[in-house]
């Protein structure tokens, strides 16, 4: 039965071999998000949250355990459909901005709406909106490497949530820039999220970026360990 | 969930085309190894097909529309026997003709034929050396018979040398040097009689048997039979033939002499193939690297939702795009390459074979077609695992850099394996089976191919130890090795290249060589004594 949370996981388990060795990576994890709830999944490195997202967007496939997503099992999914499910309702911020170099930043924008199936002129015109609230108007036609690393970032948040998805994943988005910049691009995402109305669920290492979420998962050696809501 | 069908976005495409002219060294070495290879298998194509159809316009010149003839091999028949039959009242069209190679320094030194024919008995089989059409008729070359050494050449011959009627030449036949007189000039009726003129010098029976030394001696009666009722013609002419001389289709001394040559064309279009081969493994090396260089970026494409399929499409399209690129190009320098290729190739038929001249590069457009095929078709088979790579790794496995190479090396086994077996097969094949020359073509493909595909996996089993011998050299020493071992994805690809590249430069070296080591066993057989005496 589809649960009536937004999201849902239920003990959900990976592991990974590693030569002879096999490494559980994520323990029994369970949790529900609400509609436009803003999570953040704190932890030390290989505490497990990069896999967490991962198993989120359908990325990487669990060993075991349930996902559901606004009603939807992740986890029946193949390969293809998840694929199709990810284009369609998450959005991706990644600590290296992964923008692809050959296409501008407009056309890096609006990729998303254009693979959802809009019209190429529909896609651009909306793309140049969200830039301009990420302030980049007048930086459409730059391609990624005349721009900064703060700049590259602002770029990846209007790439995520251009097509309006329903679930934005942020790992790390702050882990590769300064600390001045890394407060600016936090406020725009948490700005753009909260205003739009999406979920948003961030890993970071960072205790203040984590304190900015509604809830604080906190993850060790692969198990959720706390479960904190975050008084704003 | 219903599957979505393939949707490409114009940036996918701008993804793709800007990454090619981003790279403008990688793409090129891409357009190269195509280019280069339809370049080799149109231009063998090209001087193959010249060579063919200047070999049958010399064979339709001289045989022209007789269906058989009388012979009594090399040597010869006496002219009597001509007049023989024709005092039988046979009704049988029959033409009696004898030919001679000759050389003129006064027409380019290029080897001709001497073409001796009776004027009255030509019409029926070589309509273009004396009918109404030709301005040269009979009425105006009555020095044709009167003259000694009289001859008729074309008007194109003529006109390219300065030579017109009335000039005397010199012609060389069997190395002994004599005198001829342009009596009247031959003007082709239409580009067919113009090809088969263009090798010939004319005249009669009677001044060739003087030139060549072979006085009352014909080489041949060419007839026309029947279709219908051949062997009824055939009866009435055998009671006046001698023995030893006998009545031969007019086809089979073509089909001799062409098959004679099939063996030689065959081995040339072979390997250029293997040279097609060749930059088929460097596409396949260049989409590698090219796919290697853009995991992350194929790994966001898929974090964003590209299946594995749009990406399949996307590098393939990427790579049929430049192989049509390669492919125009190398029809191109396939057909300057074929230019020069006529020349090589004509020269080893002149060496090994018989004489041919060949002014025309033919040009067939089946040859053109399927260079482009080939190379569009060699590109898309090149590009299949590198697209297959791409689209089928998960997003995870291709934002991690150390999987492709545990993934290549896991490929390097299994190929190695398939090409070990392969090779064995093709090898086993060639020992012990009596192929067909395609069937042993194929097999030595094999042979190669399953070679070129263990070549890799042997290479990175080396690498250590070639590492451990270079350790004297210091860190630099072992550190380009163990690159080598390590990187395979993008080392192997060049490695199995080069061994092709390798193989068919032997492979053309050998063929050549037993070529020319075979003609020479046979010239050591023929020719036993020191000294030979010659009729001059």
């Amino acid at each position: 039965m589809p649960p009536s949370a937004f999201l849902k996981i239920q003990d959900l388990s990976k592991s990974y071999t590693e030569g002879e060795q096999r490494h559980s990576v994520l323990r029994t994890a369970s949790l529900q998000i609400a509609r436009s709830e803003f999570v953040a999944l704190l932890g030390a490195s290989g505490s497990g949250k990069s896999t967490l997202l991962n198993l989120l967007s359908g990325i990487d496939t669990a060993d075991s355990g349930e996902i559901w997503i606004e009603g939807k099992d992740l986890v029946a999914m193949n390969e293809a459909q998840r694929t199709l499910f990810r284009r369609k309702n998450i959005g991706f911020v990644f600590q290296f901005f992964n923008l692809l170099p050959t296409l501008t930043i407009l056309e890096n924008t609006a990729l998303p709406l254009e693979l959802a199936g809009a019209k190429p002129s529909t896609a651009s015109q909306k793309a140049g909106v969200l830039l301009s609230q990420v302030g980049l108007a007048g930086r459409e036609t730059s391609f990624p490497d005349r721009l900064s690393g703060g700049e590259q970032q602002r770029v990846a948040i209007a790439r995520a949530l251009v097509h309006d998805p329903l679930l934005v994943l942020a790992d790390e988005p702050t882990g590769n820039l300064d600390e001045d910049t890394g407060i600016q691009v936090m406020d725009l995402l948490v700005h753009l999220t909260r205003g739009s109305g999406n979920n948003l669920i961030m890993a970071t290492h960072n205790m203040e970026n984590a304190r900015r979420a509604d809830r604080i998962l906190h993850l060790h050696e692969g198990k959720l360990v706390e479960d904190v809501k975050v008084l704003q | 969930m219903k599957q979505n069908p393939v949707t490409m976005p114009a940036s996918l495409f701008k993804f793709a085309w800007r990454y090619l002219l981003g790279h403008p060294l990688q793409s090129l070495l891409m357009l190269l190894g195509i280019s280069l290879g339809v370049a080799v298998a149109v231009s063998v194509d090209v001087a193959n097909a010249s060579a063919a159809r200047a070999f049958d316009l010399s064979v339709e010149a001289v045989v022209g529309r007789s269906t058989h003839y009388i012979s009594a091999g090399p040597a010869g028949l006496p002219d009597e026997l001509y007049a023989d039959l024709r005092r039988a009242g046979l009704e049988i069209p029959m033409a009696p003709v004898i030919s001679q190679l000759i050389v003129s320094p006064d027409l380019g030194n290029t080897p001709l034929q001497l073409l001796g024919v009776d004027p009255f008995a030509e019409q029926p089989f070589r309509s273009y050396l004396f009918s109404q059409e030709t301005q040269t008729g009979i009425e105006q070359i009555g020095a044709f018979y009167t003259v000694p050494g009289a001859v008729l050449v074309s008007i194109d011959l003529a006109e390219k040398f300065g030579l017109i009627v009335g000039d005397n030449i010199h012609v060389n036949v069997n190395g002994q040097s004599r005198d001829a007189y342009i009596v009247g000039l031959l003007e082709p009726r239409d580009a067919l009689s113009r090809r088969a003129l263009e090798n010939l010098v004319l005249a009669d029976i009677s001044t060739v048997q003087e030139l060549s030394g072979r006085l009352g001696a014909l080489e041949r009666i060419d007839l026309i039979l029947p279709t219908d009722k051949q062997e009824v013609a055939k009866e009435k002419i055998l009671p006046y033939l001698p023995a030893n001389v006998e009545i031969l289709p007019a086809e089979g001394r073509s089909q001799a002499v062409e098959q004679m040559t099939a063996a030689f064309r065959t081995n040339l279009t072979a390997l250029s193939l293997l040279g097609l081969t060749v930059g088929l493994f460097l596409i396949y090396n260049t989409m590698t690297f090219s796919v290697v260089q853009r995991r992350q970026a194929f790994g966001t494409l898929r974090a964003l939702g590209v299946t594995g399929r749009e990406i399949f499409v996307l590098v393939l399209g990427e790579a049929l795009l430049v192989g049509l690129f390669g492919s125009a190009l190398g029809l191109v320098l396939g057909i300057i390459l074929g230019r020069g290729a006529v020349d090589q190739v004509s020269q080893t038929i002149n060496d090994v074979f018989f004489t041919l001249t060949v002014r025309e590069v033919n040009l067939p457009a089946s040859s053109l077609v399927k260079g482009a095929l080939l190379g569009i078709a060699a590109t898309f088979f090149a590009a299949l695992l590198p697209a297959w790579e791409a689209a089928k790794s998960p997003p995870r496995r291709i934002l991690s850099r150390s999987q492709l190479e545990l993934l290549s090396g896991k490929i390097l086994a299994r190929a190695a394996f398939l090409g070990a077996a392969m090779a064995a097969v093709s090898l086993a094949l060639l020992a012990t089976v009596d192929l067909s020359l395609g069937a042993s073509f194929a097999c030595t493909f094999g042979v190669t191919i399953g070679l070129a595909f263990t070549t890799p996996w042997l290479t990175q089993r080396i690498m250590p130890q070639v590492s451990r011998l270079l350790g004297f050299i210091g860190p630099l020493g072992r550190l380009a090795p163990r690159e080598v071992a390590d990187s395979a994805s993008r080392t192997s690809p060049a490695m199995a290249a080069l061994m092709v590249a390798v193989a068919v430069t032997i492979g053309a070296s050998l063929m050549v060589g037993s070529f020319r080591a075979s003609v020479i066993n046979w010239l050591d057989q023929i020719l036993s004594n020191d000294i030979y005496g010659s009729v001059a």
